[in-house]
């Protein structure tokens, strides 16, 4: 794991809700341009993981280093500016609002105009929206998503995750976080969503993934990080870690 | 295709609207209608600050009348007592409301829901106190007269057409600058944050400061409001400033449809127009307010307006 | 010059005008947790009391008892109507929406109120006299004692609601988690209605007792209900223990403020109170914080 370049890095995450110590000293390495998994039976840490990273709330105790700089104590949004773009586990768009908003929405982090500007309609602030236009259809398109006008919130679920990622692209992020985006998808389109994920991969934005599906994790992902009650039990490659007896002890339950 | 988006343009809606105003203004001989048309004016610049924070944003202020308040005696209390010209005053009024709303905006923002709500209406109740109390300086409640019209190189907006023509430029530039920021990022931003605040600021949304900025907008347009009432009527007194008012607006917002500007347009002229007209309002003012606003939020959540208009869609189509 | 006499005169007025907070509060918190709205035409319900008490007592002529009772009812019967009227066939469920109708019901309601019984604050006679009884070097009112008392007895009997009765208990299941207390079979719908016609009573009975000291009109209601909300606040939103303390303690720093500082802004203190601990402890003292879930 030593040789190409880490976007990320987790050292001694602790997290505790009340009682519960939800994360028990997690620390795991993400390495540029690859795709990463982190997996783990329910309840083992993996969305409270996400959700330190993009602070949405602070860690008790550990540090985030993004590109070698801390993530701790930043805003989500500032986050996001960072580079670092998610989704959630339960999809959550924007429901009100059309696909092609929901997905500007996402050109927030990498465009400038504010109130003054966008008050008195000045010409920059037009050109910065002429290109969110078109560097959010083109995303669209890229995902094969056909209606663009339509609320995003009566779109089917598949379309919704779609557009969840979409939104994610749009702040054109070097590291994409996905929470189960396999979740509640059929064969076809999980196989879909693999073709895609892995396009994405080779433009190089690095990916680290949440998933249930072990077929789908160990066909496209590089390194694979396991959870378990909120410990890591291991690290490594796809195909040791199907060896690895403490995973299989953790999914098998004994 | 392209002449329909040119009617979908703010600049092009704000013209034709413009030209609608100017029609009643020619029209109406009778200056009590104009005194009419110009107080809709100023509900109308009030009322859209409030839409884009209650619509757009997503927080309720009840204290809205608290900075209604503040333009209108800071343009009088200057202007009359300290001598200070008008319209630098005016300016001044807004920097200072912006002030106020900004440094009770960072810890009021962070509320949620119904503290906000209550946090809004104490802020407009103590600041109702001082304006009664503090009598050696606004008069107390017997108000503080004597406030000079405002004026432009030798142009006195000293009678109701005049003033009209004073005040619906005003209107006409606020519901530009709100159909602008509403359709722009910053405008997005906002909807998102109304949706799903946690999500909005995951996805670069800085919501927090969304949040402020908008009340400070808000907040500002009140006062814009404010100062131009002070002007126009000569007088100020505590009981224009109440928390009737703050209601006033607020069930305009809401009768409109949270987050349609024009919506808020209608709304406001609706609710100022109707008890002027109907006397039977003047007693029953107070139980009419709330009877809107219970009726119209019970049976139609996202606005009286859009929900009418939703309901003719509705039997249009079924009439097909 | 304030003497110990004086600190001591404060605290006896301001623990009365405390306990009418207190009641007050104790309604928005029962409300509260049965539905997680703030109902803001609870002070309605404190302004309703005085004046049916009135109506019943002055114009009507019933007995103080008999009319103490009318008035109770008749509150409770209005805050029912809120519940069952306006608030179950909102179309909308969320949460702010259904806030601004009980502000619009509140508007509505004084509205009707200015109508009925005028714009000049009325007042009622005390309960038994007004010589001040000399109580420890300071003067009380007959009419603070019996605010205590009612006070007092209405907050053990409902300590013994909570704690013993099977409707109490199942109140504060809904309170703690309403989808498990749905579940294991506690009618919702009625918690609701009842908590509605408990804090309306709560709030009415307040202004029963309150009036003699201070007068009553129609417009007084938003100014009693944020005050109880400020207590509620203070002592952590939805505890009734929180409810009383806070309520006591706005009490008295709002007629200590008024003594020692300025009576003139006497009405702001409350809010100050408020801005101040919504600002720097949003949990109240007592509140603990909850965590936003994903
Ligand atoms: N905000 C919170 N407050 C209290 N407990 C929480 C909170 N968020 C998560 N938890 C608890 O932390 C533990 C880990 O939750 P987390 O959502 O990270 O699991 P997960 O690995 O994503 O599981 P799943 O596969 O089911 O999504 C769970 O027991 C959960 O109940
Ligand atoms: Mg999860």
């Amino acid at each position: 794991m030593k040789e190409g370049k880490v976007i990320l890095e987790c050292c001694g995450l602790r997290k505790r809700f009340g009682g519960l110590m939800v994360l028990n000293n997690i620390s795991f390495q993400v390495p540029t341009g690859k795709i990463t998994a982190l997996i783990g039976p329910n309840g083992a840490g993996k969305t409270t993981v996400l959700n330190a990273i993009t602070g949405v709330f602070p860690l008790d105790e550990g540090n985030i280093l993004f590109k070698g700089h801390s993530l701790n104590g930043l805003k989500s949004f500032k986050v996001v500016e960072c580079g670092i773009a998610r989704t959630f586990q339960n999809v959550r768009i924007f429901p009100d609002m059309t696909v092609l908003d929901n997905v500007m929405v996402g050109c927030h982090a990498k465009t400038r105009s504010g109130f003054i500007d966008a008050l008195l309609h000045l010409p920059a602030m037009r050109r910065e929206e002429t290109a969110i236009r078109q560097c959010s259809i083109e995303v669209i398109e890229r995902l094969g998503i056909s209606e663009k006008d339509t609320l995003a919130g009566s779109l089917s679920l598949v379309g919704q995750k779609k557009v969840e990622i979409a939104r994610a692209l749009a702040s054109r992020p070097e590291l994409l976080m996905l929470d189960e985006p396999a979740s509640g998808l059929s064969g076809d389109e999980t196989r879909q969503l693999a073709e895609a994920l892995i396009e994405i991969g080779q433009e190089g934005i690095t990916i680290l993934l949440i998933e249930h599906d072990m077929n789908l994790v160990m066909g496209i992902s590089d390194h694979v990080v396991v959870l378990n009650y909120g410990e890591k039990i291991a690290d490594g490659p796809p195909e040791s870690v199907q060896k690895n007896d403490r995973v299989l002890a953790a999914y098998l339950g004994c | 295709m392209n002449h329909i988006k040119s009617i979908h343009s703010p600049a092009c809606q704000i013209g034709l609207f413009a030209i609608l105003v100017q029609g009643c203004a020619l029209l109406v001989r009778n200056s009590y209608y104009l005194f009419v048309l110009n107080i809709v004016g100023i509900n109308i610049i009030v009322v859209i600050g409030l839409n884009l924070l209650m619509g757009y944003a997503g927080q309720i202020s009840l204290g809205h009348a608290a900075f209604y308040a503040i333009g209108a005696y800071l343009s009088a209390i200057l202007t009359v007592t300290y001598g200070f010209p008008a319209w630098p005053t005016l300016f001044l009024a807004l920097i200072i409301t912006a002030g106020v709303a900004y440094v009770i905006g960072i810890p009021i923002m962070r509320l949620e829901g119904h503290y906000l709500v209550m946090a809004t209406l104490g802020f407009g109740i103590i600041l109702y106190i001082v304006l009664i109390q503090w009598d050696d300086v606004t008069g107390g409640p017997s108000g503080f007269a004597g406030i000079e019209p405002l004026h432009i190189g030798s142009l006195t907006f000293d009678s109701d057409r005049r003033f009209c023509y004073l005040i619906w430029p005003c209107v006409l530039l606020t519901l530009w600058g709100s159909l602008n920021l509403v359709r722009s990022r910053v405008g997005r931003g906002l909807m998102a944050l109304r949706s799903d605040e946690l999500v909005a600021s995951c996805t670069g949304v800085n919501t927090e400061g969304y949040k402020v900025k908008v009340f400070v907008l808000s907040a500002v347009l009140a006062s814009l409001a404010g100062s131009l009432y002070a002007h126009y009527i000569g007088f100020v007194s505590p009981g224009t400033f109440s928390f009737f008012y703050s209601i006033q607006v607020v069930t305009m917002v809401i009768v409109g449809g949270l987050g349609s500007l024009w919506g808020s347009v209608l709304g406001a002229a609706l609710l100022t127009v109707l008890p002027e007209f109907l006397g039977i309002f003047q007693t029953y003012n107070v139980l009419m307010y709330g009877l809107v606003l219970m009726v119209v939020l019970v049976f139609f959540p996202e606005g009286l307006l859009p929900g009418l208009w939703f309901a003719l869609q509705k039997t249009h189509r079924k009439h097909r | 010059m304030t003497t110990p006499a004086q600190l001591w005169q404060f605290l006896l007025s301001g623990l009365t005008t405390g306990s009418i907070y207190a009641l007050i509060a104790i309604g928005f918190s029962v409300i509260h947790n049965a539905t997680g709205i703030v109902n803001f035409a609870q002070g309605e319900f404190v302004m309703l009391g005085a004046m049916t008490m009135i109506t019943f007592s002055r114009d009507l002529g019933l007995p103080m008892p008999a009319a103490f009772a009318a008035s109770v009812l008749a509150v409770a019967a209005i805050g029912i109507g809120l519940e069952r009227g306006p608030l179950r066939n909102a179309r909308s469920r969320v949460v702010l929406i259904l806030v601004m109708i009980t502000v619009g019901a509140s508007i509505f309601i004084r509205g009707v109120s200015m109508i009925i019984w005028g714009k000049m604050p009325l007042s009622l006679p005390p309960f038994s006299g007004d010589t001040p009884i000399s109580f420890l070097s300071a003067a009380v009112m007959p009419q603070s004692l019996w605010i205590f008392g009612i006070t007092l007895c209405a907050v053990i009997i409902l300590h013994y609601f909570f704690k013993h009765t099977m409707l109490g208990k199942a109140m504060r299941a809904v309170a703690a988690n309403r989808r498990a207390a749905r579940l294991s079979g506690i009618s919702v719908d009625r918690i609701v209605f009842f908590s509605f016609a408990l804090s309306s009573a709560l709030g009415g009975m307040a202004g029963i007792i309150i009036t003699p000291i201070t007068t009553m009109s129609y417009d007084a209601g938003v100014m009693l209900g944020l005050k109880g909300f400020s207590a509620a606040v203070l002592g952590g939103y939805g505890s009734m223990a929180g409810a009383i303390i806070g309520g006591l303690t706005l009490g008295v720093l709002e007629t200590a403020g008024a003594g020692l500082l300025s009576s003139h802004y006497k009405d702001a203190i409350a809010f100050l109170v408020l801005l101040f601990v919504l600002f720097f402890r949003p949990a109240g003292f007592f509140g603990m914080t909850k965590v936003q879930r994903l």
